[in-house]
């Protein structure tokens, strides 16, 4: 009995040390309580602002509670109320190498991908597909009535792979539906009220600071990000001014300047009083401008 | 003066360069800046001033996603900041997720305490992104204004013609004249298959002039272009689309219907260098019928036949105040004369330069863009009306200023400069022009 204790106590240790000593996958940007995590062989703990969270770190929240967890390659991951997800891997090489995967048994989360993903190494796994996210940034709610798991591509690409069968997303705005035994529903176009009711689902509520003691204010907001334009043309189908806003002068040009030409040809001289006129000398060669 | 040309054009790409270089140059140490405040903040997350430094930073390096994490997270610690919500919106409208977009900006326009400046930005781009979220998607720019022409007549510089190769000197002067001019750009883009990204495009510009003096120059030019766009394998060339096209125009010159053409055509859209450049080639075939009689109207280089266009487009936003763009054509016509049959090949490019207007209140940029366009047209045959021995021969070449100044989203001023001349071996097609125009613009 005394040797079993003994095996487990050393068992417990190791767990620990080898916890202990994880290279951190990424840290905890904002946390509304209830929201705790279980890093791999230690026991559930409430999230903290900036704390540590490491591979196969397994983070939950209550009816009250989400998170926002900031990765290494500063993709971040927004888990909303009633969640469960568990960062099944994390593998940072710099630029766009890498791996990461992170797993989501129930609730609501959105991704937002960083340098991993530009290399095509981030994957979300749900229950009943594995989403592959390049370049983009994904809304995930595996509870949306009449629909099961709503997969939507807020941008970038987002490649779909359910029971052999592979979809892909690549237009924003647009979303799919994945029953729980891994059937795709159609494409469809996901409106702004969706989009608001599932991000209410990530965001504080009334009275919420995610963690924060104190919260940023609007004077220093204003002052911190500057007074900026938006670029021109940002949404527009016409990307004027430019050279499409000059081509019907230049076209309207060309028609009037190819009429006139005709118009102004005097008829040949008259050979009468030879000194009104002269006869050109032929070149010898066609010559004219050379650009 | 062709020199001169050459030498701006020299000129410009050298200062292009160096602008890039001097880009490039200060990046690394932007990159190791925002590295550190990233590894910073992971640890601080309320450390707010790093936060905004951050924000700022990953937005000028075009790291939009970074920058939305953190503003994300600025929201999660007030959900009543709006100033960092209108960012929030502005940066996924760039990334293109319009409606996450709308939802931002919308809140942000309902905060009663974001600055009036922030508001008018908001109301100026909020249409634009709304739009976006739409199936059928319209869009209008309506132009009207006064333009001045120092030759509006067309006539030979120095009044010189060649007839059957016999020098006459005209009589006539050149003539100045204004005009009201009237433009109007229809788009609409319409969803056709939204996983593959397929939208219907439908094009209609027209222009249409009346001269104070000259009406026989007054000129009408409407033309209408509809495609389906397809995005072409998105694991292959991410971004990258097809448009095969039809096209068709008619215009009119002095009352009298001039050039009626029919046609199709098929594009392409290659992003690169992230996105940052669009790669447009193309070509296309249209038919040009051609009404215009007399006894010189093989005089007029517009002429009835076929013509196949190869074309190839850039536009490269530097960075959100550059926009560089061109094109470059050769056409191939085929009239019914040989001495009207020609090879042509063009030259267009405009850098458009966004800042800001002198007043907070007005919400949207101000553009300065300075273009130039040179074409050379070579001719199969003489024309034995103008000179038995020797077929025509042009450069024609413009360069200008164009100046676009919005007042409110929807109104706004335009402006601009222009010198084009064409040389030609030919004294009767030896003309220089200068415009100046000036006028409101509407967009819808």
């Amino acid at each position: 009995m005394a040797k079993m204790a003994q095996s487990i106590a050393i068992a417990v240790l190791l767990a620990a040390t080898a916890a202990a000593q994880a290279e951190p996958a990424g840290n905890v940007g904002a946390v509304n309580q209830s929201a705790k995590s279980a890093p791999p062989g230690r026991p559930a703990r409430p999230l903290a602002l900036g704390a540590d969270v490491v591979d196969r770190e397994r983070v939950e929240t209550g009816a009250d509670g989400s998170a926002q967890i900031v990765f290494l390659d500063t993709s971040t991951l927004s888990i909303g109320r009633d969640s469960q997800v568990t960062i099944d891997r994390f593998v940072y090489s710099g630029g766009a190498g890498g791996e990461q995967a992170v797993s989501m048994a129930k609730g609501v989360l959105r991704f937002v991908g960083g340098g991993v993903s530009h290399g095509g190494g981030a994957n979300l796994r749900i229950p009943s597909a594995t989403i592959g996210v390049r370049g983009g940034a994904a809304l995930v709610v595996l509870d949306e009535p009449g629909c099961g798991a709503l997969i939507v591509d807020q941008y970038g690409r987002l490649t779909i792979t359910a029971r052999g069968v592979v979809r892909t997303l690549s237009r924003p705005g647009v979303g799919l539906c994945v029953s729980a035994d891994g059937e795709f529903g159609d494409p469809i176009s996901v409106g702004v009220e969706t989009i608001r009711r599932l991000t209410a689902r990530l965001a504080s509520a009334a009275g919420q600071r995610a963690g924060a003691k104190r919260a940023p204010t609007q004077q220093e907001a204003e002052l911190g990000l500057g007074d900026a334009r938006p670029p021109l043309g940002l949404a527009a189908i016409v990307q004027e001014p430019g050279l499409d806003t000059l081509s019907p002068f230049w076209a309207g040009q060309a028609l009037a300047r190819s009429k006139a030409s005709v118009d102004h040809q005097p008829l040949p001289p008259i050979v009468e009083t030879p000194d009104v006129y002269y006869y050109y000398a032929p070149p010898t060669s066609p010559g004219g401008p050379v650009l | 003066m062709l020199e001169m040309f050459r030498k701006t054009a020299v000129a410009a790409s050298i200062l292009c360069g160096a602008l890039s270089s001097g880009s490039a140059a200060a990046e690394p140490e932007e990159r190791a800046e925002q590295t550190r405040l990233s590894d910073h903040l992971r640890r601080h997350p309320t450390d707010y001033d790093a936060t905004y430094r951050y924000v700022l930073i990953s937005r000028e390096l075009g790291d939009h996603e970074a920058a939305i994490g953190a503003l994300e997270r600025l929201i999660a610690f007030n959900p009543a900041l709006a100033r960092a919500r209108k960012e929030l919106g502005v940066l996924y409208a760039r990334l293109g997720a319009y409606q996450t977009a709308v939802l931002h900006l919308r809140a942000a326009l309902e905060a009663p305490d974001l600055d009036p400046a922030q508001k008018a930005q908001i109301e100026a781009l909020l249409p634009d992104v709304e739009r976006q979220t739409e199936s059928s998607r319209w869009s209008a720019r309506l132009q009207t204004g006064l333009r001045s022409q120092s030759n509006a007549s067309f006539f030979p510089a120095n009044g010189l013609f060649l007839v059957g190769g016999a020098g006459v000197l005209s009589p006539l002067p050149r003539r100045a004249d204004f005009n009201a001019f009237e433009l109007v750009d229809i788009a609409n883009d319409t969803d056709l298959d939204a996983e593959r990204s397929a939208q219907l495009e439908t094009r209609f510009k027209g222009y249409a002039t009346q001269q104070f003096h000259l009406a026989s120059y007054n000129v009408g030019v409407f033309g209408l272009s509809s495609g389906p766009r397809f995005a072409l394998d998105p694991e292959f060339l991410p971004g990258a689309s097809v448009k095969p096209y039809v096209t068709g125009l008619t215009s009119y010159v002095g009352g009298g219907s001039f050039l009626n053409s029919g046609g199709a055509g098929v594009v392409a859209r290659l992003p690169a260098l992230g996105e940052s450049l669009s790669i447009e080639p193309g070509v296309e075939y249209r038919y040009l019928g051609v009404s215009i009689g007399g006894p010189f109207a093989s005089l007029s280089a517009i002429s009835t036949g076929g013509a196949v266009t190869a074309s190839i487009g850039t536009i490269w936003r530097f960075s959100d105040a550059l926009r560089l763009e061109t094109r470059t054509a050769f056409t191939r016509h085929n009239a019914i004369l040989r001495s009207q049959s020609f090879d042509e090949i063009e030259q267009q490019a405009l850098a458009r330069l966004d800042f800001d207007p002198p007043s907070a209140s007005l919400g949207r940029k101000w553009s300065i863009a300075p273009y130039g366009r040179i074409f050379q047209l070579a001719f199969d045959a003489v024309d034995p009306m103008v000179d038995p021995w020797r077929p025509r021969r042009d450069v024609g070449w413009a360069a200008g200023v164009l100046v676009e100044a919005p007042i409110t989203r929807e109104i706004g001023v335009s402006a601009a400069f222009e010198y084009a001349r064409n040389e030609s071996n030919l004294p009767n097609f030896r003309t220089d022009n200068l415009s100046v125009w000036f006028g409101p613009v509407a967009r819808f």
